[in-house]
């Protein structure tokens, strides 16, 4: 009868509060929207900047990619430098910045596919240049494997 | 195709570096696997691509990598296959009761905390693309797993494993390991039942189906093979060509049901004969090949994954903080406390406690597992690799200290089942 009392105190309560835990859980929290995975640059209206924005997006397919941790994000551009930053997720507005270039852009989750509409400021040219993006639905689920 | 220079060439650094490093932890009295896994994280961009990235780049490009995986999976497969093999009912015999309750609480009390931990870290690390259970049923499974493979080396290298103590860790490893495992399949099932094309109940009926099949009408066939080796004095290729078609066949099959290769093949090894002589003879021939040459392999693909700049920032540090706190509260905590209360006195409940928290390679087949259906992001699959690795080097400098210098180990004498004879070899990773 001891040992029955010990078993239910000590595994039968703990597993009971997980249920209930898990469903507090499912009933109260949310989760930042979902960014991660690779995104396709649209063309960037740059009239006259087009020297600013070369060294960013001087391959055919201009493609951003985003590594999702919740709210942290690191952004890495398919340039020659590969060129990464480091930002943050606040609701469904997305800021990353280097001492070189910052952005800032909304993410619209009603779109079809997703997509990503913002500025982008490069600080040596002085400017700030507009930023489209549409999410590749084909990698935007999982972050590895498979 | 696999470009072959480029695949030779990286086999061989990953053989190298763990090799090196496992010898070097050995001298420091670390496992070697403990090694083999620092090794993979070394290779990976947390230092390889962070000091040389060409020399990284070059290496590894990720084009090659899927060849890499491929290989790491086939390591797995026959290493899971290997642990579920070293599984004998009979390390419970006469000790039931202590390792049933110490066991079941160290997964509950681990997994509690890891619950309350993910109501923490799921507004802070995850996205609306997994859902709240998942996410905290895969952080309670994360933490609860104990390494039943490296806790059988260290107490056999520290001559524990013929103690009382001894008999009980590895009794509640072995009870660990098959509850884990089951859990983990059922977090597996749920996250992936989010929006799959196979309805959960149906999924959840082949299962069961197939665990039927296996217990029922395969493990009996195998018995029969038993019977046949015992004749000839040796496994022949034909029975090892059968065994292995078996691993391939479960694995699919769970793979298949929407699971995990994995379980497959540790429940083939689950159901095999359990006679020492055999299960020696069958690791013999399968260990060396899938321990030395692509376990490592494994490790190096894990270091790979793994990025230890995306743990930036004080907040991130803290988060990894708190992972590595509630991992190490959980575990030694909630074994000390049941080892106590079912007798055990407290040094020896202390070092139960450190013993089961040791977590090892299979934290890291799990890290793996959770990384590959997107139910953790990179980050906190780095933070939990890093728990996995310190929870692991911990554990024999603070048993030396709190238990083996203060108590000696008392012999248990011939009661510890004929199968633990075998844990230097059977599937173990040194």
């Amino acid at each position: 009868m001891k040992a029955f009392l010990h078993y239910i105190v000590l595994v039968g309560i703990p597993v009971l509060s997980v249920i209930v835990f898990l469903q507090i859980g499912e009933n109260s929290l949310t989760a930042p929207a979902s960014v991660g995975g690779k995104w396709q640059l649209e063309p960037i209206l740059a009239e006259g900047n087009q020297v600013c924005t070369d060294f960013l997006f001087n391959d055919e397919e201009p493609r951003l990619s985003i590594s999702q941790s919740g709210v942290y994000l690191a952004l890495s551009f398919n340039d020659e430098q590969q060129t990464t930053l480091s930002g943050m997720l606040t609701e469904r507005t997305l800021t990353a910045e280097t001492s070189e270039v910052s952005l800032m852009a909304t993410i619209d989750r009603d779109a079809e596919p997703d997509r990503l509409e913002g500025t982008l400021t490069i600080a040596s040219c002085e400017t700030t240049l507009s930023l489209s993006a549409t999410r590749q639905p084909e990698l935007a689920q999982t972050s590895g494997g498979h | 195709m696999p470009h072959l220079p480029t695949l030779l060439l990286q086999i061989g650094v990953i053989l190298v570096a763990s090799r090196i490093v496992g010898f070097l932890f050995r001298k420091i009295h670390q496992p070697q696997v403990m090694g083999e896994m620092v090794a993979g994280i070394l290779l990976g961009p947390s230092l390889l691509g962070w000091v040389a990235p060409g020399v990284f780049n070059a290496l590894f490009p990720p084009e090659s990598l899927g060849f890499l995986n491929s290989l790491s999976q086939i390591g797995l497969l026959l290493f899971m296959f290997l642990v579920g093999l070293e599984l004998d009912p009979k390390i419970l015999r006469g000790r039931g009761y202590t390792a049933l309750v110490t066991s079941n609480v160290s997964i509950i009390a681990p997994f509690l905390l890891g619950t309350l931990l993910a109501f923490y870290l799921y507004p802070r690390l995850s996205d609306d693309s997994v859902t709240f259970t998942g996410f905290a049923l895969f952080l309670g499974a994360a933490m609860s797993i104990t390494a039943f493979p490296v806790l059988a080396r260290i107490l056999t290298e520290r001559n524990l494993l013929r103690t009382p103590l001894g008999a009980i860790a590895i009794a509640c490893a072995a009870v660990d390991d098959v509850t884990g495992w089951c859990i983990l399949a059922g977090v597996v099932l749920i996250v992936r039942a989010t929006g799959a094309a196979t309805p959960f109940w149906l999924t959840l009926i082949g299962l069961v189906i197939y665990v039927l099949v296996m217990f029922f009408l395969i493990r009996p066939s195998f018995h029969k093979l038993e019977g046949l080796y015992e004749k000839r004095g040796r496994i022949n290729q034909n029975m090892l060509a059968l065994m292995l078609l078996l691993v391939l066949v479960s694995a699919w099959v769970t793979e298949w049901l929407g699971i995990h290769a994995l379980f497959g093949a540790f429940l083939a090894g689950a159901i095999m004969p359990k006679k020492y002589r055999f299960v020696h003879a069958l690791t013999e021939k399968l260990n060396d090949a899938a321990v030395v040459l692509l376990l490592p392999i494994f490790f190096a693909f894990t270091g790979l994954r793994t990025s230890i700049g995306l743990v930036s920032g004080v907040e991130m540090w803290f988060y990894c903080g708190l992972i590595i706190l509630v991992a190490i509260a959980g575990k030694f905590g909630g074994s000390t406390i049941a080892a106590r209360i079912t007798g055990m006195p407290w040094r020896e409940a202390g070092a139960l406690g450190i013993l089961m928290n040791t977590r090892g390679l299979m934290e890291l087949v799990i890290l793996n597992i959770g990384l590959d259906i997107g139910v953790i992001s990179p980050a906190l699959f780095a933070m939990m690799v890093l728990m996995a690795l310190i929870t692991t080097f911990m554990t024999s400098p603070i048993l030396e200290w709190v238990y083996l210098r203060r108590a000696l180990p008392q012999p248990l004498g011939t009661t510890v089942g004929e199968m633990t004879e075998g844990f230097p070899e059977a599937g173990t990773a040194e």
